[in-house]
């Protein structure tokens, strides 16, 4: 077991040289400058002046040049400057860190609260009324994206409703911008966005656990549990529901990074100072450094919620073990 | 990188949108109002709190290295510039004297301003202030507009400070408050590297000016809070807290408006219809130093072989219909007058320009007639085997130049002129300069100050079209050591009629933008010159009731 992670972490490091190399010709290969800017905010500003900023900042070397550079920086623990706000990369990612996870875990959070009792009612009563409803609602949730739910939630519950002179929801943003700020403040700008994004998740995992668990209850076992005169409720929960749970792990475990990437568009949308956000914007104005950073920390998180998905994997279920 | 500390913020505010989210209120006030207001002002308690919609971030909150909204709530500049009209005005000077025989400026600053931190400014301040300008190693955007006009700085006595120019420059004032040259605080400053100056603390997340706002809080992606600077030398504000929610999206900005979480915001041209039925905000156009016209190339070596024909160039010009062109394309918002200098800056003068094309089809085709241009089978017109055709550039991640030039490309055709359209991902400069187009539609935005050398003088690095006319360079030049309003009108008024004339740009419209304003805020100035100054001309005389 030792040796097995042993092994899978030392992918690692090779496995994010490949993705960030890919990932560094394609933001420099993407028509435009982070200087392209400066022409229109600057007005005359120089050649002279365009030149002297991009040799600041490295620019002017060629591509392989600038990612030896900064690969070797990173090696050193140093993600760099922003190319924007001048800012430091890392100091950067982490003060978004909190707020993105908090979004994105309570969205996750409330939507196996949901999906789980759900799914498994709608299996056990398949083809009843309930799950006729289940099925079609979650699949419309899946089918539509989250950030058409977000807009459709903002017109709706704050920009109408404030035209209408009723109770308006925060349209966008984290908290209140003035005065002290209560619990029910942040509860406040939390409802819509963690509604828009929990709605596809509610969907998704709903639909997952109702598949799983109609898969166990054809089985052999559940067939005998219920022969040998078990009552249904502890067939459902302790022989059903716990081996079709395995698989779910998986689902939650291979949506982990999901959590750190944040929900880019929802994010964006309701002006919710996460990663995601951090990173359209980064995109949008060119800033490399930004880019690359966020690119490289998502990528750690993915491989090290992938192995940790693989390690419980082994703990609960006696099958598997890795050598 | 290979040198973090020297990491320079590159973008500086987006100006476009920085340009739009600005102040407004009701008429301009002269100066008189402005000092009297000043003075009425000491004994009010500033209240409430003025929410304004901002760009995403700010790359840097402090001057030299930056210019954005944030950086003008709290770093004043040695002058400030009135709205209408382009005057200088005392602010942390409160007199100057300019002295002819070296071409100095002699700034006596004013008593009892202090930074934010209590130290008074002095003029070792503003000549360090200076000193990091001109040095190279300052990784500031402005080096290059500012260091070959400078000559030197001295301080003459802990008030008095003296700046030496290069030689007489009318525009000086105006473009020290245009590029929002503030006092930076020497004592904090003096001992860091001036390379790494835009990468730290103070210029990144901690600034100290002098202004009429110091920060507060700052959280990158929220919000920059201000507070009232209680202290400051021209009056107490009366608005205790300015929030300026980093918000960057135009739709955001707009719902924000519309639910009241902000106060003030930048509309978007695509919103401005539904915002003049809206009854708790008030939608303000404002003009702009912007300036939208179509450029020709007119190198014959790498140029449209037709576009070298003044007949043609003229011919375009009375073929387009810019009234239509604004209020299909912008929703309104521009403003089409004669000339090449707006009613924002200082030496506009509509009536006096001769040279004036108005939307006239049939002149146009008369014009191409008696040039020779013979229409062809399919229409286009023909000449000695040369189709009458061009093409014209524009900027595919800019909405609106898509309309433009497929309005351009359909009332052209009318003509017998064939356009062809071609769109670049990347910043149309990286095409204008090598000369690598025809003719493109470029949204030219001037500094604060009516010289337009930038875009017309045959040396400037900004005359993609090539365009030299030895006479206008001579008025050009005229006009920018003529520091007398009304000479100065006449000397652009000369050279807009030559350029108007030979047509080396067309222009279409003066850039407006609109700002929405809610209704509980009062006092704002609108004007061009608030994109940059309406916070230091008028931040003392803003009030909101709650």
């Amino acid at each position: 077991m030792g040796r097995y992670i042993l092994r899978r972490l030392m992918m690692v490091p090779l496995l994010l040289l490949g993705v960030t190399t890919v990932t560094f010709i394609i933001v420099h290969l993407a028509p435009g400058s982070p200087l392209d800017d400066l022409r229109v905010t600057v007005p005359g500003i120089t050649d002279e002046d365009l030149d002297r900023i991009a040799r600041s900042l490295g620019l002017n070397e060629p591509i392989w040049r600038q990612y030896v550079n900064w690969i070797s920086d990173v090696a050193r623990g140093d993600l760099g400057l922003s190319l924007q706000n001048a800012r430091p990369v890392r100091d950067q990612i982490l003060e978004r860190l909190p707020n993105t996870l908090l979004l994105t875990g309570l969205s996750m959070g409330i939507a196996l609260l949901i999906a789980i009792p759900v799914g498994v009612i709608a299996a056990v009563r398949r083809n009843s009324l309930f799950d006729q409803i289940a099925t079609i609602v979650s699949a419309i949730g899946a089918a539509v994206p989250s950030f058409w739910i977000g807009l459709l939630l903002i017109l709706m519950f704050s920009v109408q409703a404030s035209r209408w002179g009723w109770y308006a929801m925060p349209s966008s943003g984290m908290r209140p911008v003035t005065g002290d700020v209560t619990l029910w403040d942040r509860v406040q700008y939390l409802i819509l966005p963690v509604t828009a994004l929990a709605i596809g998740q509610v969907a998704d995992t709903m639909r997952f656990v109702r598949a799983q668990m109609l898969e166990v209850l054809r089985l052999d076992y559940i067939r005998t549990a219920r022969s040998k005169g078990m009552r249904e409720r502890q067939v459902i929960v302790r022989h059903a529901f716990r081996n079709a749970l395995l698989p779910l792990v998986t689902l939650i475990g291979l949506s982990l990074p999901q959590l750190i990437a944040g929900a880019a568009i929802v994010e964006t949308i309701f002006s919710w100072p996460g990663l995601g956000q951090l990173t359209v914007s980064a995109a949008n104005r060119h800033d490399y450094t930004m880019i690359m950073g966020t690119t490289i920390f998502i990528g750690l998180v993915t491989l090290l919620s992938t192995l940790l998905t693989d390690l419980v994997y082994a703990v609960i279920d006696p099958r598997i073990t890795y050598k | 990188m290979t040198n973090p500390t020297s990491g320079r913020s590159a973008i500086a505010l987006d100006r476009r949108q920085f340009l739009a989210r600005m102040g407004v209120g009701t008429a301009a006030i002269g100066l008189s109002g402005y000092l009297g207001q000043a003075a009425a002002q000491d004994a009010v308690t500033p209240s409430g709190t003025l929410i304004e919609g901002g760009p995403l971030e700010f790359d840097a909150l402090a001057p030299i290295v930056e210019s954005n909204r944030a950086v003008l709530y709290m770093f004043d500049p040695l002058t400030f510039t009135t709205p209408d009209g382009l005057q200088p005005q005392p602010n942390l000077a409160e007199s100057w004297t300019w002295d002819e025989t070296d071409n100095s400026y002699t700034f006596v600053l004013a008593e009892g301003a202090a930074f934010h931190d209590g130290t008074p400014v002095t003029a070792e301040d503003a000549k360090f202030t200076f000193d990091l300008l001109t040095n190279e190693a300052t990784a500031s955007p402005y080096y290059a507009i500012f260091a070959p006009r400078i000559a030197g700085s001295e301080v003459i006595d802990p008030q008095t400070f003296k700046l030496t120019l290069t030689g007489p420059i009318a525009s000086f004032l105006n473009d020290m408050t245009g590029y929002s040259i503030g006092i930076l605080p020497k004592h904090l400053l003096q001992d860091m590297d001036p390379a790494s100056i835009v990468s730290s603390e103070f210029a990144t997340t901690a600034p100290v000016g002098s202004g009429p706002y110091k920060l507060k809080e700052y959280r990158p992606g929220e919000a920059l809070i201000l507070e009232a600077n209680v202290d400051y030398h021209r009056g107490v504000p009366p608005v205790q807290e300015v929030v300026i929610r980093l918000l960057g999206d135009s739709t955001i900005a707009y719902q924000q408006l519309i639910t009241g979480e902000v106060d003030v915001a930048a509309i978007s041209a695509d919103f401005y219809e539904d915002a003049q039925n809206q009854s708790n905000f008030t939608p303000v156009i404002i003009d702009t130093f912007g300036l939208q016209f179509i450029g020709y190339n007119l190198d014959p070596a790498t140029g449209a072989a037709p576009l070298q024909e003044l007949a043609v160039r003229q011919a375009i010009a009375f073929g387009i219909d810019r009234d239509l062109i604004v209020e299909r394309i912008y929703s309104g918002l521009g403003l089409v007058a004669p000339g090449t200098l707006g009613p924002a800056t200082g030496c506009h003068a509509p009536d006096q320009i001769t040279t004036v094309y108005t939307y006239d089809p049939d002149k146009s085709a008369a014009l191409l007639d008696e040039a020779g241009w013979a229409p062809g089978d399919d229409g286009i017109r023909v000449k000695d085997g040369v189709r009458l055709s061009f093409e014209l550039l524009g900027s595919a991640t800019k909405k609106t130049d898509e309309g433009l030039i497929l309005a351009i490309a359909e009332f052209l055709a009318e003509v017998g002129i064939e356009v062809v359209p071609r769109f670049e991902h990347e910043s149309i400069w990286d095409y204008l300069l090598p000369k690598d187009f025809q003719a493109a539609a470029v949204s030219f935005t001037f500094a604060p100050d009516p010289d337009q050398s930038l875009a017309f003088l045959s040396t400037s690095g900004y005359n993609a079209w090539s365009y030299n006319n030895p006479e206008v360079d001579a008025l050009l030049q005229e006009g920018i050591v003529t520091s007398d309003p009304d000479a100065r009108t006449a000397v652009y008024v000369q050279s807009q009629n030559l350029i108007l004339a030979d047509l080396p740009v067309d222009v279409l419209f003066f850039d407006q933008r609109v700002t929405g304003v809610n209704n509980r805020v009062s006092g704002y100035v609108p004007s061009a010159v608030g994109y940059y100054w309406a916070i230091q001309y008028d931040a003392i005389n803003w009030t909101v009731t709650e």
